[in-house]
């Protein structure tokens, strides 16, 4: 019974201790700012497509929100591919296929799923749907295969999963 | 020539009385190797001498048997590596120096190439650059609401993206500049007055109980008020640039406060 009241008083203290234990520290001030105005433009654009997308009431509309925000990220992914900064390139290809993914796929689902066959809103949804597929396209496209970016296991992962994500939304209502 | 070497070069004569030349002369003048000369032709004779029966496979099978009858028989005798009479000097002599050397050489020679060359690196893994914590959460809301219909849900997460603009804003209070502060300020001002009183405005109170619909735009509105303070607060100790921007979150958060605390009461917006 004793050693069963250390073991546990023992554990107790070793939870403790890790416990307290300092968690990750997060940016200075300094480099908070630096990442604020690196992102600035990108959050402002991606802020308004959230308010956006509260506001849409239709799938469709909120595929066109979607959309709007992977352009939004397709140009800073363009400025990070000029800058050669294949950290940046990693993680907007990451943002993109989320978009993709848990957004514009989803809900262009959704779209065709509500647009009854031969509507004037089914035009409409395929035409969207086309260039949907094809900015994705470019998106994936605008990322280097070769050089620095190119060579970046963590840029490869994220074209590829880009690549899969554009797959499946080239997919939909197929 | 030697009396040993002359009696040696007699016993390897198949016949002792065959010796010619030098051997011959030494054997009939030297008073040991004489003796030596005669007795070794005895010997012949004598061996010549002893009855041998003729040759039979047979009796010699049987001769072997009567042998192997008594026990074990040892067959073969190893030889020894070293005769004992071996001087440690002629022993070192025999060992196999060159090979032993070039071994000892190639040795040395590996050494020095395995610690001059550079070991083979493992890969390793890229550092990651800092990621804007803020973007990353935003991106989340994104296509959260790409997901949600209804004003209840989309008003709470609206509701956790200004309190992420908040937590920006209080980071960044004293290093930011007027234009950063001028950008928290817009996003602060689109994400409540176009988005949560907005969403709020739109709810139906008939496709939800009235009590649910309170406590979602109460909650939200708590959130508001807590920004206002927290802005006010710090736009005392913020610079003169900044003090606006803080005074217009404030603003708008406690705008953004009394109309959904009155959407909340019935009152419309």
């Amino acid at each position: 019974m004793k050693r069963l009241f250390f073991a546990t008083l023992l554990f107790a203290a070793f939870a403790a201790l890790a416990s307290g234990q300092p968690t990750t520290p997060g940016p200075l001030a300094s480099e908070q700012l630096k990442l604020f105005k690196s992102n600035r433009e990108l959050l402002e654009d991606l802020v308004s497509r959230s308010v956006d997308l509260a506001n849409a009431n239709d799938p469709l509309t909120r595929a066109k929100a979607c959309q709007k925000a992977t352009s939004d990220i397709g140009r800073a992914m363009g400025t990070a591919v000029r800058a050669d900064d294949a950290d940046r390139v990693a993680e907007l290809g990451e943002y993109l296929t989320a978009l993709m993914d848990q957004g514009l796929t989803p809900t262009l689902t959704d779209a065709r799923r509500q647009t009854p066959v031969g509507s004037p809103g089914e035009i409409e949804l395929v035409q969207f749907h086309e260039r949907a597929t094809l900015e994705a396209e470019q998106l994936e496209l605008s990322i280097p295969a070769l050089g620095r970016i190119g060579t970046s296991a963590r840029v490869k992962d994220a074209r590829a999963k880009l690549h899969t994500a554009r797959e499946a939304l080239g997919k939909v209502g197929r | 020539m030697t009396c040993e070497a002359v009696q040696n070069r007699l016993l390897a004569l198949p016949d002792p009385m065959s010796a010619t030349g030098d051997v011959r002369d030494h054997c009939e003048q030297c008073e040991r190797c004489a003796p030596f000369a005669a007795r070794a032709v005895e010997l012949d004779a004598e061996v010549a001498a002893i009855v041998v029966p003729a040759y039979s496979p047979e009796v010699k099978a049987a001769f072997l048997a009567r042998i192997l009858m008594a026990g074990p028989v040892i067959q073969s005798v190893p030889t020894p590596l070293f005769r004992s009479s071996v001087s440690l000097k002629e022993l070192l002599s025999r060992i196999p120096v060159r090979p032993l050397l070039a071994v000892a050489a190639a040795i040395v020679v590996s050494l020095g190439i395995w610690s001059v060359v550079p070991a083979k690196k493992l890969p390793v893994p890229e550092p990651e650059a800092m990621r804007h914590d803020l973007l990353k959460k935003v991106v989340r809301y994104n296509t959260d609401l790409a997901a949600l219909t209804g004003p209840k849900d989309k008003i709470a997460k609206l509701s956790e993206l200004a309190v992420d603009l908040r937590n920006e804003t209080r980071a960044l209070s004293k290093a930011a500049q007027k234009d950063e502060m001028l950008s928290l300020a817009g996003m602060f001002d689109k994400v409540v007055q176009d988005g949560i009183v907005a969403q709020a405005g739109l709810w139906n109170p008939l496709t939800t109980t009235p009590g649910e619909r309170q406590a979602v735009l109460n909650a939200a509105a708590s959130e508001l008020i807590q920004t206002a303070n927290e802005a006010n607060t710090l736009a005392t100790s913020a610079s003169m640039q900044v003090q606006p921007q803080l005074l217009r979150i404030a603003k708008t958060a406690r705008d953004g406060h009394t109309r959904l605390t009155k959407i909340a009461n019935g009152e419309g917006v």
